[in-house]
């Protein structure tokens, strides 16, 4: 019936209940999917400004180990998929640490005495310091970063966009409809490179080559693109997107205590880095006093 | 609700229409809109006067008016040519031109006595429900059920409801609506799927009307068939939709009104689908409409049985069967001599040896039947990300052949057109062409330049934008000579030569992407020809494109062959297949489960069933008459049932035309003697009928 016409709602989204059908797949299991994913873009915002501004190497390395933590209690990823990833990480550091204390200027590490000595090179504390505290900072706020979009649907960023931070839907939507562009145009781009090559025309090696043949896609991509856009807009107009200035949410985000609880426990973190962090990470950092 | 209402007639047939139900309401939740209820009496849910689109980027209006009206509980059909604006006509019902798309609107469209113009689709797409060609433009969420829930909720409904309307909907059209099918990403459904999602997305929303703009025109035919089956059973509701199609076996025993617009998109003739198929021939011809295949297999047979016309092939066959038809149409000669038991020859490493008058040796065929084969699959084995896309597949192509190659999506029939032209990586196995191994990626380019070297295999993909590399359409007939390294005169002749029998001369310095869609396919064959290849291999050819654009390419592709090029054709259309090819082979999950002549394939039905395919209307009308009488048991093709134009009155002659030529080169000349050739032990006439 046309009963449930609109004009007589009143402000804000539509109640409705929270529907476990059909709901799209979660990231990941353990707690972190039952965070707002405004909340966790909001933690992760502050805790990189403190590895930011943080003079000491220990502050950003304590929080990116936390972080890593969180991460990993809060998905229960499986261990086979995590563990390489987080030696590599590991490896990586570990490297920026040695790279940036020797890109490091002379002044950083004057009158300190040398930690590491290899052959003709040697590496004084305050560079070593220098290089740590540089690794720390990237470490951290790549792993706040990740943190920040885990357990995170796009549907759920969606939905806390518009009913939390009052974010108009047909903005929110339009990206989230973009997302379904990406396979459409790989396969596109696809059957465009096998034709170019039987065509013959993705001969030649080296930059200029490649920038040519990337150039030569360009054309029938964005042509495909834009009528694929045109027909996905229409299709949307057709079934009354925009035609009204909110629309009914099926998924409204429940307030849970899962909310507050994270902002408390990324406070004592944040307290806890930059207190008591120098005391605890020092002996493992190279370079620290 | 709705107000009693006695339909006008809709033109001179309309006496013959099948009564619509007059308590057919429409979909079930839509009252009359208060204020724009039209009022008792006045009949047309939708009514278009005069109505005139001009695409901003076109500049021109298209056509000179049409006039049209959608009564409650109707389904009209509307045919015309491409380029008549069909499209343009079904965008301004839910006011979507001119609110939305970047076009003009002459006229008036009303729904339910809104006139569009000044209310907008916000409004409208509660009334109208639309279904576009496309299944994969109507997409854009991730979950099957939000996709439903998707207008609904953009309408404001409460969310219980919303997922009641959902429900509902994906019920209606047969999909799964337990949990695990409502999580499923739409993505992850085949193309019959996603359009019948497309329709349950457009039923959400409650609508009076839909309009289904070509829906299926980009489905296989199993798909095509299960989506009018939905169709049907919401046609019993007593659902109001306009349908442009032109894959009219299905659609058009649907209708209860065709329209047929002519070039200039004005109402040429409009009555129930029997009258108008079986009245209007001439001009449904001069419009490039399809028609409905039991239609020309009733023409080829002679006058239509009982004054009725059949719409699907199923029909006519019973017509036949039912004796209204004259004993003169049994085929004859459809059982190959040489051919015992031909049907059962499944996993052929090589084709069988052809009967003696396949179409590959009729004596205008290029030589060299016994020659080397141009292409040459040998136990060929493609992997991709874990999955087995062919899984050793053998086959052989002879010179001259035309092989189709058919399957459902995913079967690997793309692939196996890539590997013959090195396009794709083989894991196992080899493939040749013209006794030659193809090399793939970086190793063929240091061996000889690209996948088509020196100009031996000719690939014409489904979408042909994706072929051009260049600015205008002489470059890109120069292209492949001059990698080629023919000299600067040669090149330029063989462009000239090419732009005059393509029919592209005018447009030599325009880019290939402002032509239109079939000069565009008509490029893209010719820069595959110009090199003058062994092997022509063609991607879908026909996808999507109405009759005049298929006859076109069908006639090239018939040239090029009886000029000696071998082609293969992957493709969906097993009529055509059956009308032109030589040779079939099917392909399932990967692996080859036929590969033999034409005929043997499709008159098995088994072989097609397992390979998830629907035979063609020929065949189906024919397997139906085969029960009761063995001679039909090998019809397949509409020139076993006899040529259009050799109808000439009641004679009563059999038209026995041999079934094994698919044209007139080489062939007999008229219709008598053509059989008695090589003493067939086929029935050779009507006189064996009881």
């Amino acid at each position: 019936m046309t009963t449930d016409r609109p004009g007589s709602a009143p402000h804000g989204p539509a109640p409705g209940p929270h529907s476990p059908a059909g709901d799209p797949p979660q990231a990941g299991r353990g707690f972190l999917r039952r965070v707002d994913p405004l909340v966790k873009l909001g933690v992760s915002l502050v805790a990189m400004a403190v590895a930011y501004l943080a003079g000491d190497p220990a502050v950003p390395a304590f929080l990116l180990l936390a972080a890593v933590a969180v991460h990993l209690a809060g998905t229960l990823p499986h261990p086979g998929r995590a563990l390489p990833a987080l030696a590599a990480a590991g490896l990586l550091l570990c490297w920026f640490t040695v790279l940036f204390a020797l890109l490091a200027s002379a002044d950083v590490g004057a009158g300190t005495p040398i930690a590491l000595s290899w052959g003709p090179l040697h590496l004084h504390a305050g560079a070593l310091r220098y290089g740590a505290l540089v690794a720390a900072r990237i470490g951290a706020i790549a792993a706040l970063s990740l943190l920040a979009g885990a357990g995170t649907t796009p549907e759920g960023l969606r939905t806390a966009l518009v009913c939390r931070a009052r974010v108009p839907y047909r903005f929110a939507h339009a990206a989230l409809a973009g997302l379904q562009f990406v396979p459409v145009f790989r396969a596109e781009a696809d059957h465009i490179r096998a034709a170019h090559r039987m065509r013959g025309a993705d001969g030649g090696r080296g930059p200029l080559a490649a920038a040519r043949r990337a150039a030569r896609m360009l054309v029938p991509l964005l042509a495909g693109g834009i009528r694929h856009a045109e027909r996905v807009s229409l299709a949307m107009d057709a079934r009354g997107f925009g035609a009204h200035p909110r629309r009914t949410e099926r998924r409204l985000p429940r307030r849970t205590l899962a909310d507050p609880a994270y902002c408390l426990g990324a406070l004592a973190v944040l307290a806890t880095a930059t207190t008591t962090g120098h005391a605890l990470l020092s002996p493992v950092l190279p370079g620290v006093p | 609700m709705n107000p009693p209402r006695t339909r006008p007639a809709p033109g001179p047939t309309a006496t013959a229409t099948p009564s619509v139900t007059p308590s057919a309401a429409p979909a079930d939740g839509t009252g009359p809109d208060t204020g724009a209820d039209p009022g008792p009496g006045s009949g047309p849910l939708v009514r278009l006067r005069g109505v005139r689109v001009r695409h901003h980027a076109a500049g021109t209006w298209t056509g000179e008016g049409t006039d049209l009206e959608l009564f409650p509980g109707e389904l009209v059909l509307l045919l015309g040519p491409s380029g008549a604006g069909k499209s343009g006509l079904a965008l301004t019902v839910n006011g979507l031109i001119p609110h939305s798309a970047p076009a003009d609107l002459d006229g008036a469209v009303l729904v339910r006595g809104t006139d569009t113009r000044t209310t907008g689709t916000a409004r409208l797409c509660t009334e109208v429900g639309m279904v576009f060609q496309d299944p994969d433009a109507q997409i854009v969420t991730r979950t099957v059920l939000d996709e439903v829930c998707f207008g609904p909720e953009n309408t404001l409904v409460p969310a219980a409801e919303v997922e009641r309307r959902a429900l509902a909907a994906l019920r209606a059209v047969g999909l799964d609506t337990g949990p695990a099918g409502l999580r499923r990403d739409p993505a992850s459904l085949s193309g019959g799927e996603r359009q019948r999602l497309a329709l349950a997305c457009a039923l959400a929303m409650r609508p009076a009307v839909l309009v289904l703009d070509e829906p299926t025109a980009n489905l296989d035919p199993l798909a095509v068939r299960d989506f009018y089956r939905v169709l049907a059973g919401l046609r019993r509701n007593g659902t109001t939709a306009l349908l442009i199609e032109h894959q009219l076996d299905d659609a058009a025993p649907l209708a209860d009104r065709v329209v047929v617009l002519d070039h200039r998109a004005r109402v040429r003739a409009q009555g129930p689908p029997r009258e108008v198929f079986g009245r209007h021939a001439r001009l449904l011809a001069e419009v490039g409409g399809w028609r409905p295949a039991a239609v020309e297999i009733a023409e080829r047979m002679g006058p239509a049985p009982g004054g009725t016309t059949p719409l699907t092939p199923e029909e006519l066959a019973d017509a036949v069967r039912a004796d209204s038809v004259p004993a003169r149409t049994v085929p004859a000669r459809t059982t190959p001599a040489g051919h015992p038991g031909g049907a059962q020859s499944p996993c052929a490493a090589r084709p069988l040896p052809r009967p003696a008058d396949s179409p590959a040796d009729t004596p205008d065929r290029p030589a060299g039947s016994g020659g080397a084969p141009v292409a040459e699959l040998r136990s060929v084995t493609v992997r991709r990300q874990g999955r087995t896309v062919l899984d050793a597949v053998s086959l052989t192509v002879p010179p001259g052949d035309f092989l189709a190659v058919a399957g459902t999506n995913g079967a690997g029939k793309t692939t196996l057109l890539r590997t013959l032209a090195g396009l794709t990586a083989v894991s196992h196995g080899e493939a040749r062409v013209e006794g030659r191994p193809v090399r793939t990626g970086a190793r063929g380019r240091r061996a000889g330049g690209w996948p088509g070297a020196a100009g031996r295999i000719g690939y014409v993909f489904q979408n042909p934008e994706h072929q051009f590399v260049t600015g205008s359409v002489r470059a890109e007939l120069a292209h492949g000579p001059r990698l080629l390294g023919l000299g600067r005169e040669e090149t330029g002749a063989r462009v000239d030569a090419a732009l005059d029998r393509f029919g592209l001369t005018r447009y030599a310095e325009r880019s290939p992407f402002l032509l239109s869609h079939g000069e565009k396919r008509r490029l893209s064959v010719a820069t595959a020809l110009i090199t003058g290849p062994r092997l022509l291999l063609l991607d879908e050819p026909t996808f999507g494109q109405d009759r005049a654009r298929t006859a076109e390419l069908l006639a090239l592709v018939d040239e090029v062959r009886a000029a000696g090029t071998t082609v293969v054709a992957v493709t969906h259309d097993l009529q055509l297949v059956a009308d032109h090819a030589a040779h079939l082979a099917l392909l399932s999950r990967g692996r080859l489960t036929a590969h033999a002549p034409v005929r043997d394939v499709l008159c098995d039905d088994t072989l097609l069933d397992a390979a998830g395919l629907r035979p063609p209307p020929v065949r189906r009308f024919a397997a139906r008459l085969a029960a009761h009488d063995p001679v039909w048991s090998r019809v397949c093709r509409l020139d076993d049932l006899g040529r259009p134009g050799e109808f000439d009155g009641f004679a009563g002659a059999v038209t026995p035309v041999g079934p094994d030529e698919p044209d007139d080169r080489g062939g007999p000349e008229g219709p008598h003697g053509a059989d008695d050739r090589d003493g067939r032990d086929g029935p050779a006439g009507g006189e064996d009928r009881p």
